[in-house]
């Protein structure tokens, strides 16, 4: 062996299998050319500005934010996770924790990332702190997202804390115990936060007056799409860590997680996937029929445009809502890990094409007799920053898997959860 | 825009918005804070060999058990 794979076997929990180092720098090296020709793109965009976009005064949301909105949907499996079992004491997710916590970690550190170069001029993010319109969903969202990273960043410190080589060290072991009894304080305050910025992030289209494709009403301050965003974000974020649990199984070969783990996230899921989409047809309906007549647009005016016809209102709901949900509640096929998998990934779909029409086809339609359906095709640089989050996540993953206990079946300390 | 800048006057909004952001943002200081302190003083006290002691009891083959050992004798 040589003596660079012994020092990395030293970092490798006792007891665990890992491939061999050469092995897994084989398989990180593409996600580090993507990141690097990320890295660049992004470069490019800071350096020259967002002229490298194919953005506009049109379309000041694209891909990036599409992105944002997909992945910290997606990265709600972390906070309701925690929500789950330290708020609920619903003990028996606590397997999955840990890897909630990582992949919510990298959704929203990737989120943050991407906006750091969609607002432009980075060096002065700090204003949205010392200049917030405190009547704007933005300015929540902002704060919140800023929060919770900072919460998803301790309680990624316990895990990274328990690696082999670091645990060595009294300091860290000891801190490490007393920052892991009290993350149920900072899960709280991360489901506080996702609750509001989640909300917002749905809030922010709901209240666009002047594009009566997303405008809906609510109650008080709120819209509808306050609240749905919130149902389709904890609805989707299990089943995705059932999707990169699933995952990093068939990549490692190995059983990582018990199949009652999933069956329970998928039934979750599942039924809270049905809620929204109960939810998600009603206000459809309103707004077809009530708020969108009283602002002047009969409703197949949004339909006329190609790609976005109704088939695509129809795939939303009913493809990637109302399938997954029954999938996913109906025994036989939530019993069958093909199936809970499948349904799982078609709910994921689902809140991405939310996420895509909720941005994309809102800017693109036409709000003023003057104006033309407008088409947008991110450029490369937009593609590659893109391609570089995803890059940034499977690497950290990786990394994680490889040298921290995110799995740990010892019923030690490492997976005992505090309260219990 | 809050106090200090141009044109600035207090509402119920900037109130509200900034009395919650701040218990969040003490509540986290506080959960950090408490963890580090707690740390320094197990340290201090030397009751940091208690603790380490719970982990040689739950898994005695553990390194972080050796490296407690180790300091032990120390």
């Amino acid at each position: 062996m040589s003596s660079m794979a012994l020092a990395d076997s030293r970092w490798i929990a006792r007891g665990e299998e890992r491939v061999s180092l050469p092995r897994f720098l084989a398989w990180l090296a593409p996600w580090i050319v993507l990141l690097a020709i990320g890295v660049y793109a992004a470069g490019l965009c800071l350096f020259y500005g967002l002229n490298q976009t194919n953005m506009d005064n049109r379309f000041a949301f694209g891909l990036w934010i599409f992105l944002d909105l997909g992945i910290i949907a997606l990265g709600a499996g972390a906070f309701f996770t925690g929500f789950l079992v330290y708020i609920l004491k619903r003990a028996e997710l606590r397997p999955i924790l840990n890897t909630a916590v990582v992949v919510g970690f990298i959704c929203y550190s990737g989120a943050v990332a991407i906006l750091m170069i969609d607002v432009g001029q980075p060096l002065r993010a700090w204003f949205t702190f010392w200049h917030p319109n405190t009547h704007s969903m933005l300015t929540e969202v902002t704060f919140c997202i800023s929060c919770y990273l900072t919460v998803l960043g301790l309680e990624y410190v316990p895990i990274l804390l328990r690696n082999r080589q670091l645990r060595k060290l009294p300091s860290f072991l000891v801190f490490e115990r007393q920052l892991h009894k009290l993350v149920p304080v900072l899960a709280a305050v991360g489901t506080l936060l996702s609750f509001f910025h989640q909300g917002s992030l749905g809030g922010l289209y709901g209240v666009l007056r002047g594009r009566p494709f997303a405008f809906r009403e609510g109650i008080f301050i709120w819209p509808s799409t306050f609240f749905l965003f919130i149902l389709s974000a904890i609805a989707t974020g299990p089943s995705f860590l059932m999707l990169v649990v699933a995952i990093v199984e068939r990549v490692t070969g190995r059983n990582l997680v018990a199949q009652d783990v999933f069956r329970r996230l998928g039934r979750i899921s599942g039924v809270l996937l049905g809620v929204y989409v109960a939810a998600k047809s009603i206000d459809t309906l309103i707004w077809l029929n009530f708020t969108s007549p009283s602002e002047g647009f009969a409703p197949w005016q949004y339909y006329i445009y190609k790609p976005f016809g109704t088939p695509v209102l129809f795939t939303e709901i009913v493809l990637f809502g109302l399938v997954p949900a029954f999938l996913l509640t109906f025994p036989r096929t939530a019993e069958h890990r093909g199936w809970r998998l499948s349904a799982a990934a078609l709910a994921c779909c689902g809140v991405l094409m939310n996420r895509f029409v909720m941005t994309v086809q809102t800017l693109a339609l036409p709000t003023l007799s003057f104006d033309e359906f407008l088409s947008y095709t991110p450029s490369w640089q937009e593609l590659a920053s893109f391609g570089a989050v995803i890059a940034y996540g499977v690497i950290v993953y990786s990394l994680s898997y490889r040298y921290l206990p995110l799995f740990s079946r010892s019923g030690g300390e490492d997976s005992h959860v505090p309260g219990h | 825009m809050f106090p200090g800048i141009d044109g600035f006057h207090w509402t119920v909004g900037h109130i509200v918005f900034i009395c919650l952001f701040f218990a969040v943002a003490a509540t986290i200081l506080t959960t950090v804070s408490s963890a580090a302190w707690r740390t320094a003083r197990i340290f201090g006290s030397e009751r940091w060999l208690t603790c380490a002691g719970k982990r040689i009891s739950r898994n005695c083959r553990n390194p972080t058990a050796d490296a407690a050992m180790n300091l032990q004798d120390v």
